[in-house]
C-alpha cells in the first residue's frame, strides 16, 4: 500500500509538472505579444514603453530561460506578479483554491450520497415504478446543462420561494450561515448533474455484478438478499464508478467555470475568465496550473479509494 | 440397508418464463440423498443440472420460477418455508459449493472473511471469532500455512486453493448437506483428484449427505453411493452406482458409460472418446414422448409416447419402454 502511494504520488507530481510545462508554452505560444495587446495601439507606438514592459515581465529573455524561469519559481512558491494589481499570483490563486474546492468537494458529497443509493434502487427494481422514477431523475440530471439547472434553482429557490441569496459571495469569517446560503445553490448545481452520472453508473455497475456468481454464493451462505448487495456486490459495483468520477473530474471543473459566473462565485474559474479578458498571463497560467492541480488531486483520490476497495489495484500496477 | 432419508425432492419443476417461450429446464425430477450418503446426478451440459440445485436452495433467479413440487428436508418441505426461514437453511442446514472458484469468491473480500461469513450470520459470532474459526476450517481443508492466507484475496491463491476456501466456507456452520456443483471442473486434473478425496473425507468425518453434480462419469465411480442420470430436466435413470455401470438400463445412460474411456482405471489418453450422437435437444422443442428418442441407438415406435420411471431392480429404475415387458 505504501509502495503504491508512493508510485502514485509520483505520478501526480509529474503530471503537474507536465501540465505546468503546457500551461506556460500555451500561453507564450499563442500568437500576438502579450506587451503589445496589453499596451494597445497607442502605447505600442512608444518603442522604449514597450522595451521597459517587455523587461519587467521578463519577455526579453529567450524562451528556454523564461521556461526555467517559470518552473523555478513554482519551486520557490512564486508565480509571478498580476500585470492588472501588481500582487501576487500566488497569493490570489491560493486565496482561490478553497473556495472552487468547496463547491466541488460539495457537490460531489451530494452526488455520492443521493446517486449511490438512487442507482442501487433503480438496478434493484428495474422495471418496477419506483426504478424507472429514479432513472428519469438521473438522465435529466445529467443531460440538464448546468446553466439551465443552475438558473431553474435561481427561479425556485431566490424568485419564489426567497429563502436563498441568487448570488454572490461571503465570507466564512464574516457570515457562516451567509457564507453557506451562498454556496448551496452553485454546489446544488454541480451536485446535480454528478448525481445523475452516479446514479446512472451506480445502476449500470451493480446490475452487472449482481449477475456474477459470488452474489449468489453469498446468498447460499444465508445472506439476504440486501446483505449480499450491501456486503458484496455494492462494493465491487462502486469500483468502475469511483473510476469514472475521477476521470470526469475534468468535466466538473469545467462546469465550474459556467457555474461560477452564473453565481458569481469568485472561485478560480472566475480567476481564470477575468484574467484572460485583462491579458493578465502570470494571472492566467496561475489560474490553470492551479485548475490542473485540483484535477490532479481529485483523480488522486479517486485512484486511492478505487485502491481502498479493490485489493487487485495494490498489486497489480 | 435402509438408511434415512435426508432430502426428498419429489416431482419438483423450474420453468424459465422467456420472451421466446417456456424453458422446462427441470420438469418433474425425484431426488433421495441419505445421510453419509452421495448421490450424483450426472447429465450432459444443459440438462438441468445447476438449476436443479440452485431449485434446492430456492435461488433460481428471474424469469425463473419453481412451479411444481415438494423439497422434504428435515421434516420441512422448503419450497413452503418463508424466505426468512430459508435464509436459516441456506449455508447452515445446506451448504453449497460452486463450480467456479474465481468468480463464485468475492475478489475484493479476504478469504478468512468470507469463510467466516456463515459463522457470522448464522451464529452471531463477532468478526474475531469468526476470524480465528476461519482459519481452524482452512487447517482442515488442507491449506497451508492458514493464519496468513486467512488474509489473502481470492487471486491471490490458485484454483486449487480457491475450492479448498469454497469447501471450507461450506463447511463452516456443519451442514447435514453439501450440493456440489461440478466442484473439480474448472481444476487440473492432478488437483480434481485431491478436491474429491478431499471432499470424500469430510464427509465421513462429519456424516453429511452430499449431493454431487457432475458430467464426468470417471468422478462418480470414484465417489459415488448412487446415481441420478437427468436428461431435458427429467431423471431418465437412477440407481446404486454398481448397478448403474454395470447395468445401465438406459440406452442415454449406456452412451454415457461407453464415452468414458475406461471407468475402472484412471482416465487415459490418447484413446479415442466415443459420444452420443446429436446434441441436448433445445427445451424449446424437444420431442414428445421420450425426450431422448431422436439420438437413441435402440429406439422403436412406442417410444412417441411418454416413458415412465420403472422400476428394474431393487432400488434401481429406468424410463425407458425397452425395460417394460
Ligand atoms: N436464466 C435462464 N433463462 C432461460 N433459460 C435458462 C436460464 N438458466 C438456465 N436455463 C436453461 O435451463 C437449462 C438447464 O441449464 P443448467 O444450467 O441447469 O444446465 P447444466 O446441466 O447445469 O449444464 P452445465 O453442465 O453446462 O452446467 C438449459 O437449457 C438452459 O438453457
Ligand atoms: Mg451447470
Amino acid at each position: 500500500m505504501v509502495k503504491f502511494l508512493g508510485r502514485r504520488l509520483a505520478a501526480s507530481a509529474f503530471m503537474i509538472a507536465i501540465a505546468a510545462t503546457i500551461v506556460f508554452f500555451s500561453v507564450h505560444l499563442l500568437p500576438g505579444d502579450p506587451v503589445l495587446i496589453l499596451l494597445g495601439e497607442q502605447g505600442a507606438a512608444d518603442a522604449e514603453v514597450v522595451a521597459r514592459l517587455r523587461a519587467q515581465l521578463n519577455l526579453d529573455a529567450p524562451l528556454y530561460q523564461q521556461y526555467l524561469d517559470w518552473l523555478g519559481g513554482l519551486f520557490s512558491g512564486d508565480l509571478g506578479k498580476s500585470l492588472q494589481t501588481g500582487l501576487p499570483v500566488a497569493e490570489e490563486v491560493l486565496r482561490r483554491i478553497p473556495r472552487s474546492l468547496e463547491l466541488i468537494v460539495a457537490g460531489l458529497a451530494f452526488a455520492i450520497l443521493l446517486g449511490i443509493p438512487m442507482g442501487v434502487v433503480a438496478a434493484r427494481r428495474r422495471a418496477a415504478p419506483a426504478g424507472l422514477a429514479v432513472s428519469a431523475v438521473a438522465v435529466a440530471g445529467f443531460s440538464a446543462p448546468v446553466f439551465v439547472t443552475g438558473i431553474l434553482l435561481v427561479i425556485v429557490f431566490s424568485l419564489w420561494l426567497g429563502i436563498l441569496p441568487s448570488s454572490g459571495y461571503v465570507a466564512f469569517g464574516a457570515d457562516p450561515l451567509g457564507h453557506l446560503a451562498a454556496g448551496l445553490m452553485p454546489a446544488l448545481t454541480i451536485g446535480i448533474n454528478f448525481m445523475g452520472v452516479v446514479t446512472r453508473m451506480t445502476r449500470a455497475s451493480l446490475t452487472e455484478v449482481l449477475r456474477r456468481d459470488f452474489v449468489r454464493a453469498a446468498r447460499a451462505r444465508g445472506l439476504s438478499h440486501r446483505a449480499a448487495i450491501r456486503r458484496h456486490a455494492l462494493p465491487n459495483a462502486l469500483v468502475p464508478v469511483v473510476a469514472i468520477l475521477g476521470v470526469r473530474a475534468g468535466n466538473l471543473l469545467g462546469g465550474t467555470v459556467i457555474i461560477e459566473s452564473l453565481f458569481d462565485w469568485p472561485g478560480l474559474s472566475s480567476l481564470l475568465v477575468s484574467a484572460c479578458f485583462a491579458r493578465d498571463y502570470p494571472m492566467i497560467q496561475g489560474a490553470l496550473l492551479a485548475i490542473f492541480v485540483l484535477f490532479a488531486f481529485i483523480s488522486l483520490v479517486a485512484d486511492l479509494i478505487q485502491s481502498f476497495i479493490d485489493p487487485r489495484m495494490r498489486t497489480g500496477r | 440397508m435402509t438408511q434415512e432419508a435426508l432430502l426428498e425432492v419429489r416431482g419438483l419443476a423450474t420453468h424459465f418464463f422467456t420472451g421466446q417461450g417456456i424453458v422446462r429446464a427441470v420438469d418433474g425430477i425425484d431426488l433421495t440423498v441419505c445421510r453419509g450418503e452421495t448421490l450424483a446426478l450426472v447429465g450432459e451440459s444443459g440438462s438441468g443440472k445447476s438449476v436443479a440445485s440452485l431449485s434446492l436452495l430456492r435461488l433460481v433467479e428471474e424469469p425463473g420460477r419453481i412451479v411444481a413440487g415438494a423439497v422434504r428436508f428435515a421434516g420441512d418441505d422448503l419450497l413452503r418455508l418463508s424466505e426468512r426461514e430459508m435464509e436459516a437453511v441456506r449455508g447452515a442446514k445446506i451448504a453449497m459449493i460452486f463450480q467456479e472458484p474465481m468468480t463464485a469468491l468475492d475478489p475484493v473480500q479476504r478469504v478468512g472473511d468470507q469463510i467466516a461469513e456463515g459463522l457470522r450470520v448464522h451464529e452471531g459470532l463477532a468478526r474475531r471469532a469468526a476470524r480465528a474459526r476461519a482459519v481452524e476450517l482452512m487447517a482442515r481443508v488442507g491449506i497451508p500455512d492458514p493464519v496468513r492466507r486467512a488474509r489473502a484475496y481470492p487471486h491471490e491463491m490458485s484454483g486449487g486453493m480457491r475450492q479448498r476456501v469454497m469447501i471450507a466456507a461450506a463447511l463452516s456452520c456443519d451442514p447435514d448437506l453439501i450440493i456440489a456443483d461440478e466442484p473439480t471442473t474448472a481444476l487440473d486434473v492432478t488437483v480434481q483428484a485431491q478436491i474429491l478425496s478431499l471432499l470424500d473425507d469430510l464427509k465421513r468425518e462429519s456424516g453429511a449427505g452430499v449431493l454431487l453434480i457432475t458430467h464426468d462419469l470417471g468422478v462418480v465411480a470414484e465417489v459415488a453411493d448412487r446415481v441420478s442420470v437427468i436428461y431435458g430436466g427429467q431423471i431418465v435413470e437412477d440407481g446404486p452406482v454398481e448397478q448403474i455401470f454395470r447395468r445401465p438400463a438406459h440406452p442415454y445412460t449406456q452412451g454415457l458409460i461407453a464415452c468414458v474411456p475406461d471407468v475402472e482405471l484412471p482416465r487415459q489418453r490418447g484413446r479415442a472418446l466415443q459420444s452420443i450422437a446429436g446434441s441436448v435437444p433445445s427445451p424449446f422443442d424437444r420431442p414428445d414422448g421420450c425426450r431422448f428418442r431422436d439420438r437413441c441407438p435402440s429406439a422403436f415406435a412406442r417410444c412417441t409416447e411418454e416413458p415412465v420411471l420403472v422400476p428394474i431392480a431393487n432400488g434401481h429404475s429406468a424410463r425407458c419402454w425397452l425395460n417394460v415387458r
